[in-house]
């Protein structure tokens, strides 16, 4: 099909507003946080002005956003590898085993994602303050209480079902007459078909972990086991705080999650493909 | 040591019993045939030889060992799957060579082998491909290396050729009937076609609603049908059963066909005056003529249907219908009269209430 001018540049126009609405503000933050000229909250620059890395020398020496830098990459770390996991194998079970129960466990997990976050923060306050049985303690105000909760994620289960009730029981029969059993079925059959799908519940999970606030507020109480949520939020309403220096810690927390995007775009874009062929 | 023995086998899946107390006898090096119309147990019965099913009644030995209650992976058999079931993620080579590694074999050792038998399945230039980038009669024949590589003592096969076109088809069959006589190697193999079954088996076990109907030699079943069922699953065009009554005394009875026709049934053929029968006649022992014959059916052509190689005659009768068939060409249209005639030696007659065959000498 040919394109006349005029379409050429409706479509480059459409393609330039994308790019501001998009990347503008991401542009804004870091011509901001690279400016020695500072802003009142609420502003951001459009120009650098007086290019300078004061302001991230700030936020990692004195603002100490390293320490937070650290817990949230640790916090996620660990996180999405025992979310993956997890949600790996409950989709296994729930997918190919008959249980008694499956039909309500099913049920009960699905149940967990129709209730916000608000609701549930209280109950779980109480139980992180619960002391373990046999050890006497409990895990509250410790990385265990940030992790944890996220472990089990409803969404990322009923993915990876879908995705694993679509892989042919044939080859499960083949790789039993095989030899394999049930660990090696899962890791050397299942998981590499249902690959695409992992991708998208990782960087969900990923996503879904960095961005926790509400739960590292109620889950410690210690500074120095904060997040870069939460210490966002802090700086954010810290009075004394300059502006250009919250947002230089907001262009480090960013980082990361870029970082991964581009480690597994290739995944994340496949995964979210053949989910959408499936329908 | 590959013998296969069932006894007594039964399975339910919950309320619904779908083998019924099975029994069977593979010998070692055998290459038995299971096949039945759809629903009626051959691949369950086939997954519980395998172990992927379990058994609600009844025990199963390979050789000399019992292995009813042991996983598939430790009764030394290979499978080949309808849908070949082969690992997308894995080369070829990978393909055939999982079970091996599995086991814990060396990694030379297991190329060794998988270049061999790729090698006699003419696979060797296929190592590396993944599954998705072979045709379906190359994945077919991987399926069938897999199996083979692990030497296992019996090969279990359900409805391996049915994704392959008519042609393909053909040659494979070939293919697995020269496997067999090379190898040597125990073989039940599933299917629901009869030409299949005839040309593999060299034992033919006719399964209907998970009960066994007969075993047999190919050409024992062919001849020598047990019922109704049997007579009519086996043979293509099928045998011609027609509703007849018995007369006569009982030493020399014969059966009165729909049309009045009477066709002697010799002496002491087992029938009793009065009863009702099925008679019947395979098409290839009716003979067709277009004179008047005495004692003959008189019948029409109906329809002509010509192969080439055979050629079959609808006829329609007073009241039933007959099918002939023979090899030579002739000159027939539909609307012509004919007179046919069976093969005294080859009609069987059947109770027309049980199905059952009714033999001579025996009471009816
Ligand atoms: N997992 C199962 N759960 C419940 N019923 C089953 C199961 N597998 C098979 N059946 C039932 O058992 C009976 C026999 O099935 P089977 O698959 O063995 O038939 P088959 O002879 O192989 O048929 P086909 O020629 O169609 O493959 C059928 O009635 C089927 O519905
Ligand atoms: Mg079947």
């Amino acid at each position: 099909m040919k394109t006349t001018f005029p379409q050429k540049l409706a479509r480059g126009a459409v393609y330039a507003l994308l790019l501001i609405v998009f990347c503008g503000p991401f542009w804004g933050i870091l011509a901001t946080a690279f400016s020695k000229t500072t802003v009142q909250p609420g502003q951001l620059l459009i120009w650098p002005d007086q290019p300078t890395f004061d302001h991230f020398i700030y936020a990692w020496t004195e603002v100490k956003a390293w320490i937070y830098l650290f817990n949230s990459l640790l916090v996620v770390a660990i996180g999405t590898v025992l979310q993956t996991t997890v949600s790996a194998l409950a989709a296994y079970a729930l997918a190919r085993k008959k249980f008694r129960g499956a039909a309500f466990i099913s049920l009960a997990i699905l149940s967990t994602m129709m209730l916000p976050d608000e609701v549930i923060s209280i109950p779980l306050y109480l139980i992180l303050h619960q002391k373990l049985p046999l050890l006497g303690v409990s895990i509250y105000n410790s990385y265990a209480a940030l992790i944890l909760p996220l472990v089990g994620w409803a969404f990322s289960v009923f993915l990876l079902t879908e995705f694993m009730k679509a892989v042919p029981r044939d080859l499960e029969d083949a790789a039993r007459v095989d030899g394999a059993n049930e660990i090696q079925i899962f890791l050397k059959v299942i998981v590499p078909l249902v690959k695409p799908a992992l991708g998208t519940t990782t960087i969900f999970g990923f996503l879904m972990i960095w961005d926790q606030y509400l739960l590292p507020l109620i889950a410690v109480d210690d500074r120095s086991l904060y997040t870069i949520p939460v210490v966002l939020r802090s700086l954010r309403v810290d009075e004394i705080m300059q502006q250009n220096i919250f947002i230089a810690v907001t262009v480090i927390a960013t980082v990361p999650c870029i970082v991964v995007y581009l480690l597994l775009q290739k995944q994340f874009n496949r995964g979210l493909m053949s989910g959408a062929v499936k329908g | 040591m590959g013998s296969v023995s069932l006894k007594n086998v039964s399975k339910s899946f919950g309320a619904v019993k779908v083998i019924h107390d099975v029994s069977l006898e593979i010998e070692e090096g055998e290459f038995c045939v299971l096949i039945g119309p759809s629903g009626s147990g051959k691949s369950t019965l086939l997954r519980i030889i395998a172990g992927l099913e379990d058994v609600s009644a009844g025990n199963i030995s390979i050789g000399d060992r019992q292995v009813t209650d042991l996983p598939p992976k430790h009764r030394d058999i290979a499978m080949v799957f309808q849908t070949y079931a082969l690992y997308p993620q894995m080369t070829v080579r990978e393909n055939m060579g999982f079970a091996l590694k599995l086991a814990g074999m060396p990694k030379a050792e297991i190329n060794a082998k998988v270049t061999d038998v790729a090698r006699m399945l003419e696979l060797d230039q296929l190592l590396e491909r993944l599954p998705k980038e072979l045709s379906g009669g190359q994945r077919q024949r991987v399926s069938m290396g897999r199996a083979i590589v692990r030497n296992p003592s019996v090969f279990l096969f359900d409805e391996p050729l049915s994704n392959l076109d008519a042609k393909l088809r053909v040659q494979v069959r070939g293919e697995i009937a020269d496997l067999h006589r090379r190898l040597q190697t125990t073989s039940v193999y599933v299917t629901h076609d009869q030409v299949e079954a005839m040309t593999l088996g060299q034992k033919i076990v006719v399964l209907k609603d998970g009960r066994v109907e007969q075993v047999g030699r190919p050409l024992e079943l062919y001849d020598d049908p047990v019922n109704t069922f049997v007579a009519s699953f086996l043979g293509t065009p099928s045998i011609n059963l027609i509703e007849a009554d018995v007369t006569g005394a009982s030493d020399a009875c014969a059966a009165r066909l729909p049309d009045g026709t009477e066709v002697k049934l010799g002496k002491n053929n087992g029938c009793m005056p009065g009863q009702k029968i099925f008679f019947g006649i395979r098409p290839e022992h009716a003979r067709l003529s277009l004179e008047d014959q005495p004692g003959a059916i008189r019948a029409r052509i109906h329809a002509v249907e010509n192969t080439g190689s055979d050629m079959v005659i609808l006829n329609e009768a007073e009241g039933f219908r007959i099918t002939a068939a023979f090899k030579e060409q002739r000159a027939l249209e539909p609307g012509a009269s004919v007179s046919i005639l069976p093969d005294p030696a080859k009609i069987r007659i059947f109770d027309a209430a049980t199905g059952k065959r009714i033999r001579r000498g025996e009471d009816a």
